[in-house]
C-alpha cells in the first residue's frame, strides 16, 4: 500500500504548475470582468445573462485549485486510497456548473423571446454628457470574450497532459464565456439597431452549445464516479491503458492468462489484475516485479493489486 | 498565433466593423417612438403625486400641473411635439404603457418602483431625501429613452432652481 504523497512525473509536474498559474490568472481576470460588467449592467436585463455566466465560471478554476491541492495528499488510515477522488468531485462541480449555465441561459432566452420582451438599455452620464449604455457594454463584452478565448485554448493541452478533466471542463467554460460574450455583443448591437429579438436569439443559439458541452461532461463525470473504465479527457474513447497493462502481464513468461480492470480516481487509475499462472505459486519476487512493471508502463497506473487465481472468473465484459 | 476558434471571433469583429457606419445613430427605437414624437404627438399618462404631478381644475377641464408636467411641456417645446395628456390610475396606465399606447408615464415614480419589470426607467432626474425620481417609458424604446434622458439632464439645473421651493413647501 502506498503511503507517500502523490507526485506527478517531471513533465506533468511542470504542466501542473503552469495549470495552477493559469487558474489563478483566470480567477483574477474573471473578477475584473464581473466588476466591469456590473458597472455597465444598468437596469438592462440583456447583460445579466452574460454577467451571471461569468460569475459562475469562477467555479471550475476555484474547485481545480482546491481539488489539486487535496488530491496529492498521502493516503492514511482514514483514506487508505489517498485523496485522488477529490478531483472527480471537483469535476462533478465544474460539469454541473457548466450544465446549469447552459440550462439557465436557454430558459432565460426562450422566456424573453416568447414574452416578446423588449430589452431596455438606458444611459449614463459621463462628465456631463449622457451616453447610451450600450456603447460602454461593447468594450466590456470584448474584454469578456478575447482573453477568455485565449485562456481556454491554452488550458486544453495541459488538461490532456495531466489527464485533468476539471481543467478540461474549465477550458470549455472559458469557451462558453467568450461565446456568450460574443452573443451579447451581437445582441447589444442588434438592440441598438432596433431589433429587440437579436439579443435573446443569439443567446438561445449559444446556450444550446453550452448545454451540450455541460451535458456531455455531466454524463462523463457520473459514469466516472460509477467506476466506468477510464476514458480520455475528452470523454470520447476508452483509454487503451488497461489493455496495455493486460498485454504486459500476458507477455510475462510465467503468466498464462490475465484480466485487468481499472477505475479512474482523478488524475490516476486504480485497479486489479487477475493472473492464471504456470506453476502453483509464483514467488513474491515475481509478483512484485510484475506490479512494478505495470506501474512503469505509465504514470497513471497508480495502484495495481495483483491476484493469482485458478481460472479467470469474469467473462470478458461486453462492450 | 491565433487559435482556430478565434477565426469566428475575427469574423464577428469584421462584421461589427462593417456595420459601424450604420451604427452611428444607435440606439434606434424598435417602434419608432422618438421619430413619431418629434414634431408629432407625445402621449403622456399621469397619475397624481404632488409636488411631482398634481391636477388643477379649470372649469370642467382638468389639467396636469407640478414638476413633471412642466418638464415634459419643456421637452415638447424642444422637439416640436404636442402633448396628449391622459389621467388614470397607475395600474391602468402601466397596462397602456405595456400596450405601447403611451410614450411616457409620470407620477413621482422612484427608481425603486416595482413597475421596473414592466417599463423602462429614465435616469434619476431629481434626488430628494435619498429618493431618486424617474419617469417610465415603454420597454425597449432605447432612442426615445436616450433623448428623454438627455433632455432631463439638460434640465437638471432648472429642476433644482424651480422646484426646491415646491419640494420644501411640501416638507413643511
Amino acid at each position: 500500500m502506498k503511503t507517500s504523497a502523490f507526485e506527478f512525473p517531471s513533465e506533468q509536474s511542470e504542466a501542473y504548475r503552469k495549470a495552477r498559474r493559469y487558474e489563478w490568472l483566470t480567477i483574477v481576470y474573471l473578477l475584473s470582468v464581473v466588476i466591469l460588467m456590473y458597472a455597465v449592467l444598468g437596469s438592462s436585463q440583456a447583460m445579466k445573462a452574460a454577467w451571471i455566466e461569468d460569475l459562475l465560471s469562477l467555479v471550475p478554476p476555484i474547485v481545480f485549485l482546491i481539488a489539486t491541492r487535496i488530491a496529492i495528499r498521502p493516503p492514511n488510515k482514514r483514506f487508505p486510497y489517498g485523496y485522488h477522488r477529490a478531483v472527480s468531485i471537483a469535476f462533478l462541480c465544474a460539469s454541473l456548473t457548466l450544465f446549469a449555465v447552459g440550462a439557465w441561459l436557454l430558459g432565460d432566452a426562450v422566456v424573453k423571446l416568447t414574452k416578446a420582451e423588449h430589452p431596455t438599455i438606458g444611459s449614463v452620464s459621463i462628465g456631463g454628457r449622457v451616453v447610451w449604455l450600450g456603447w460602454l457594454m461593447l468594450p466590456v463584452l470584448a474584454w469578456s470574450a478575447i482573453p477568455a478565448l485565449l485562456l481556454g485554448r491554452s488550458k486544453l493541452p495541459l488538461a490532456r497532459k495531466l489527464h485533468d478533466k476539471v481543467l478540461f471542463t474549465d477550458a470549455e467554460m472559458n469557451k462558453a464565456d467568450w461565446m456568450t460574450a460574443a452573443a451579447a455583443f451581437v445582441g447589444v448591437i442588434g438592440i441598438g439597431l432596433g431589433y429587440w429579438w437579436a439579443d435573446a436569439t443569439a443567446a438561445t443559439i449559444i446556450s444550446l452549445s453550452i448545454l451540450r458541452d455541460g451535458f456531455q461532461n455531466l454524463r462523463e463525470v457520473v459514469t466516472n464516479l460509477m467506476d466506468e473504465t477510464p476514458k480520455s479527457v475528452e470523454g470520447e474513447e476508452f483509454d487503451p491503458l488497461p489493455d496495455r497493462v493486460r498485454d504486459h502481464l500476458e507477455g510475462l513468461p510465467w503468466v498464462k492468462a490475465a484480466q485487468v480492470r481499472m477505475r479512474e480516481e482523478g488524475h490516476v487509475y486504480f485497479g486489479e489484475a487477475f493472473l492464471v499462472v504456470d506453476d502453483e505459486t509464483p514467488s513474491m519476487h515475481r509478483l512484485e516485479d510484475a506490479a512494478r512493471g505495470c506501474r512503469n508502463l505509465h504514470w497513471r497506473v497508480h495502484d495495481l493489486v495483483i491476484t493469482v487465481v485458478s481460472e479467470l472468473e469474469m467473462d470478458e465484459p461486453t462492450e | 498565433m491565433l487559435p482556430i476558434g478565434s477565426r469566428r471571433l475575427l469574423a464577428l469583429l469584421t462584421l461589427t466593423a462593417a456595420c459601424l457606419p450604420g451604427c452611428g445613430d444607435m440606439p434606434r427605437d424598435p417602434h419608432e417612438t422618438f421619430e413619431r414624437a418629434r414634431g408629432g404627438i407625445i402621449r403622456v399618462g399621469y397619475t397624481v403625486n404632488p409636488p411631482w404631478v398634481s391636477i388643477v381644475e379649470e372649469g370642467d377641464r382638468t389639467e396636469p400641473a407640478g414638476i413633471e408636467p412642466r418638464l415634459l411641456a419643456g421637452l415638447a417645446r424642444r422637439i416640436g411635439g404636442r402633448i396628449e395628456w391622459r389621467f388614470d390610475s397607475e395600474t391602468r396606465l402601466i397596462e397602456s404603457l405595456e400596450r405601447r399606447e403611451l410614450d411616457v408615464l409620470i407620477g413621482g415614480f422612484k427608481d425603486s418602483t416595482p413597475w421596473s419589470k414592466k417599463a423602462g426607467l429614465t435616469r434619476p432626474f431629481a434626488r430628494v431625501d435619498g429618493d431618486r425620481h424617474v419617469m417610465l417609458v415603454p420597454q425597449g424604446e432605447n432612442r426615445w429613452l436616450l433623448e428623454l434622458d438627455r433632455f432631463l439632464k439638460s434640465s437638471e439645473a432648472e429642476i433644482k432652481r424651480q422646484d426646491r421651493e415646491s419640494i420644501d413647501n411640501r416638507r413643511e
